[in-house]
């Protein structure tokens, strides 16, 4: 990796291990004793210096106030949650009940196009399960947040994989199964923050 | 460093904040609504975004404040309470993978070429900064201006230490296009160049 004696410079990551301190002494020498890599460690610098004083700036008058509202209020910090979706609990119940029994209905094994036409029939029924269900980071910790857009970003990037292989029968097929199972997944995370919304009230 | 942060709160007044005393509330809310805003700025360029931050910053600050023990400075509790809240809010938006928002190089150097015959834009840094990527500018921001290690970022973020790394160095590369720097000094890449 390190190997500076025939001209070659550090690249970035390698010069910002000069500024964390944890630099080889071979990397330090190099850098000691370059005018080029001396610059680029003083852009560096200058960066964190521009960052450093970027002036701090107020929020608008009014947060105070709808801060205060909210804390009167005793708004739970599932705020959109309770905005949006929960008119009456025993409905919400009932639709979530409906929803999960969607992840458990069998499969007949299918061929070919037919298997396809199948798995996106399947889409579209956890995708309208999905719009149902609400998407509320309030309600859901780190873990499940990052668990939820990981599916979600799985899918988006699988939709163009599956637009760019729109003729290729096996690889579209085992795509849209992947799919599938990425919604199911995201499905089941969605209904766990919902019921855990639900047991809050 | 310098993030706005580090001050502190009268003891007396975090016991009357705990109690429910809105007084008390306001006067936490005063004295970091500016840091907290800013720092929801950085993260979720936009105004209404970082309003957003401000507010569920201190409202889950507020409800969870018999969870803050004084092992460790209030206004450190409250910065990872506000930096959470503006990382969940980038990953509810579905701006967190950064491979799906990769700036273009030739992008940035084409800002760069423009900017540089636009010397009134010569000081703006903080709109260089939202250009980059969410989570690079994240890392950036976080690791140079708020203090954190590799290892803290790559815990808040759910991410390894070496894409934190990695995510620095990114940011410090465009960083230095966008701020109109010579980008052939050293560069992003290894360069053959004699010193």
């Amino acid at each position: 990796m390190e190997n500076y004696e025939n001209g070659q410079h550090p690249d970035t990551a390698e010069l910002l291990s000069i500024s964390a301190g944890d630099a080889s002494a071979e990397l330090a020498r190099h850098v000691q004793g370059c005018a080029a890599c001396l610059v680029a460690l003083d852009e560096m610098q200058h960066t964190r210096d521009t960052l450093s004083h970027l002036p701090l700036q107020e929020p608008p008058e009014h947060v105070w106030s709808v801060i205060e509202s909210r804390l009167d209020a005793g708004q739970p910090a599932v705020g959109v949650f309770q905005r949006h979706m929960v008119r009456n609990l025993s409905i919400a119940a009932s639709f979530l009940i409906a929803v999960l029994s969607l992840l458990f209905i069998p499969h007949a094994p299918q061929q070919g196009s037919t298997e396809i036409m199948s798995l996106a029939s399947e889409s579209r029924g956890l995708e309208s399960a999905l719009a149902y269900l609400v998407d509320d980071s309030q309600a859901m910790d780190l873990d499940t947040a990052g668990r939820i857009a990981s599916y979600e970003d799985r899918i988006a990037a699988l939709d163009v994989a599956i637009s760019e292989h729109p003729e290729q029968i096996e690889i579209r097929k085992s795509m849209m199964q992947e799919r599938v199972r990425l919604l199911r997944g995201l499905v089941e995370a969605r209904s766990e923050t919902m019921m855990a919304a639900l047991r809050t009230y | 460093m310098k993030s706005g942060f580090s001050y502190d709160v009268d003891g007396e007044v975090l016991v009357r904040a705990k109690q429910g005393d809105v007084a008390a509330m306001s006067q936490i809310y005063r004295q970091f609504s500016a840091p907290v805003y800013t720092l929801g700025l950085r993260i979720c360029p936009g105004n209404a975004d970082a309003e957003d931050v401000v507010q569920d910053t201190f409202i889950d600050a507020f409800r969870k404040l018999d969870q803050y023990r004084g092992d460790a400075p209030f206004w450190a509790w409250l910065k990872r309470v506000a930096i959470n809240t503006a990382l969940m809010r980038l990953r509810k938006e579905r701006r967190w993978d950064s491979a799906l928002e990769e700036v273009n190089s030739d992008d940035l150097n084409n800002h760069a070429a423009v900017r540089a015959n636009d010397p009134s834009n010569a000081m703006d840094a903080e709109k260089k900064l939202s250009q980059l990527p969410a989570v690079t500018r994240t890392v950036l921001w976080l690791h140079d201006v708020e203090g954190y290690t590799h290892r803290e970022i790559a815990g808040m973020m759910g991410k390894t230490e070496s894409f934190s790394k990695s995510q620095l160095s990114r940011g410090h590369e465009k960083m230095r296009v966008l701020l109109q720097w010579k980008t052939t000094k050293t560069g992003n890449t290894r360069t053959q160049q004699n010193c």
